[in-house]
């Protein structure tokens, strides 16, 4: 399995595609404040950062990358057959799947998450951390999208092993995700309810978004001050639902590759 | 007697209502060259993916290296390497790259068997081209260079010389007499090309529509392509008749266009031209031929249709 692993880690770093997601990666945290001016209003602190939303669309950003590096990394080699020899080596199917999923894990969820801490990490060094928001809370925040990451790895994963191939599991990953989007905005506007937020289904952005805020005078100057506080219901909810949804996505691509013949 | 490496045994593979494979049996001893002769679908690669694992045949069973299990038969794989299809290649990866990943994925320790392997194929000076800008033939010679970076006991190579140019076939027809000699690598290969194998090949294993059509060594084969006259006369049907009755021919076979083959009494040909005169045929030809590989193998395509060894 060990080997997988590295034989696969060995193909991504030799993938332009990858090192174009890390440059975008590395990137976009100093574009985003170009095309928003309230960021640089206050000064760019980590907390402006949050407060302004600037951090949902560096997230939206993470999200496409965990994609397209989950789906190569299970499936980069399934189109041109170069999978099969993994087979044809001697390794059993249960350690290529594992081997290949972990790849896909370490990838699009530990280096993803990495990243989301990368701006962050930025713009406290150079600009230091600001007052709109709690350091601890935003770090919670920040630490509990690692079971979104989880849940749309795994899906990634069911994909492109289903489909056979990177591309089309990005692509239509990509349209569920929409597709997903407006059945639940539809939904929520029949029912008038956070069905999002309630089912914890795609609750990334939510995570990296505190919500509630109020005004405060500090020093003489008005402040928004935001409440970063993650509810206990949100944390459980997140932790299961991303969980369970991971173990059914992972078991069905098991089930798949252990009985399906390759190409 | 030397071992049996891989023994099939009524290895059957269906694709829908389709039978890719029916009730195939084999063995292949360990030290041989195997020919694995068939045309386009007649289910040569599909043999070579349930050996590999790569497809889970509907029935029957296969051994390899006397393991049935799952576990014995990955074990035996590690022992043996493959080539099929497409020979092995990232294309926006060098020849090296491709081999190290390679050489990742099998767990093998010495970095130095990467240089010996494109040194034997002659592929060390491509340097830092992709494989995207290879040759068809370099591909095959990657592919090969794949296989035998693990030194293999045992290769099964679909096709390995395809794309390759005559002096690039003699070379590698040349390397895999030469593994088989010195380091006794038992080799299985697959082709339309009979001629080819025919230089090369201990035993064949010839395949159609999913059926053993007929399993030969070398020197059978030879036989079976033997010597015959050709005969034709001004009443072939009473040839026929002459030739089996009152000359005792046993192998004898009208070709369509009446023509008359005996395979048997070669030595005597005096005695059956007199016997045929003396019976009121005139023979008008009278020739003697041999039977090529290719010849044979049509014949046996032929002849065997609905029938199995």
């Amino acid at each position: 399995m060990f080997n997988i692993i590295r034989s696969q880690n060995y193909t991504l770093r030799r993938d332009m595609v990858v090192w174009i997601v890390f440059i975008t990666l590395i990137v976009t945290p100093f574009l985003i404040p170009q095309y928003m001016p309230e960021l640089g209003a206050e000064g760019l602190t980590v907390s402006a950062y949050f407060a302004t939303q600037a951090m949902d669309f560096y997230f939206f950003v993470i999200y496409f990358c965990a994609l397209i590096l989950s789906c190569k990394a299970v499936a980069s080699d399934a189109s041109d057959k170069t999978i099969n020899y993994e087979f044809l080596a001697g390794h059993n199917r249960n350690r290529i799947f594992c081997g290949r999923m972990l790849t896909a894990f370490l990838w699009g969820v530990v280096i993803m998450w990495l990243f989301s801490l990368y701006p962050v990490l930025v713009y406290e060094l150079i600009y230091g951390w600001g007052r709109e928001t709690d350091r601890w809370g935003i770090l919670f925040r920040i630490t509990m999208t690692l079971f979104p990451l989880i849940r749309i790895c795994a899906f990634n994963v069911l994909l492109a092993s289903l489909l056979r191939s990177a591309g089309k599991g990005i692509a239509v990953s990509y349209a569920m995700l929409m597709a997903g989007s407006l059945v639940a905005s539809v939904l929520q506007e029949l029912y008038n309810k956070d069905i999002i937020l309630e089912l914890g289904l795609t609750n990334m952005l939510w995570l990296i978004s505190p919500g509630n805020h109020r005004n405060v005078v500090i020093d003489g100057k008005s402040i928004t001050v935001f409440d970063t506080a993650l509810s206990t219901e949100m944390t459980v909810k997140t932790i299961i639902i991303s969980l369970t949804l991971a173990m059914v996505y992972i078991l069905l691509a098991y089930a798949e590759f252990k009985r399906r013949d390759r190409d | 007697m030397r071992e049996n490496v891989v023994e099939v045994n009524k290895l059957t593979k269906q694709y829908g209502k389709h039978k890719a494979l029916d009730e195939v049996s084999f063995t292949i001893r360990k030290g041989s060259i195997v020919g694995l002769i068939g045309p386009n679908g007649a289910g040569k690669t599909t043999i070579m993916k349930i050996l590999g694992g790569l497809a889970f045949p509907t029935g029957g069973e296969m051994k390899l290296y006397g393991a049935a299990d799952e576990k014995g038969l990955n074990h035996a794989r590690t022992r043996m390497s493959f080539m099929i299809e497409t020979p092995y290649e990232k294309k926006n990866m060098t020849a090296r790259e491709n081999l190290e990943k390679q050489r990742l994925q099998k767990g093998i320790p010495d970095k130095k068997r990467i240089d010996e392997v494109l040194d034997i194929v002659d592929l060390k000076d491509t340097g830092k081209k992709a494989v995207k800008n290879f040759s068809l033939g370099m591909k095959q010679r990657l592919g090969l260079a794949n296989a035998l970076l693990g030194k293999p006991e045992l290769m099964i190579l679909d096709e390995p010389t395809n794309g390759l140019d005559p002096e690039g076939i003699v070379e590698i027809r040349e390397l895999f007499r030469k593994l088989n000699k010195d380091e006794d690598i038992t080799i299985v290969i697959s082709s339309h090309i009979l001629s080819e194998l025919s230089l090369l090949c201990t035993d064949y294993i010839f395949i159609n529509n999913g059926r053993i059509k007929g399993i030969f060594t070398s020197d059978e084969l030879k036989a079976a392509c033997s010597e015959y006259y050709l005969i034709d006369t001004d009443n072939n049907e009473r040839a026929g008749a002459i030739l089996t009755n009152d000359c005792g021919i046993g192998r004898l076979e009208v070709m369509e266009d009446g023509k008359i083959r005996i395979y048997d009494g070669l030595d005597d040909i005096r005695s059956i031209s007199k016997k045929l005169y003396e019976n009121g045929v005139i023979p008008t030809e009278l020739s003697l031929n041999e039977v090529n590989l290719e010849d044979y193998y049509m014949k046996l395509v032929k002849d065997s249709e609905g029938k199995d060894v």
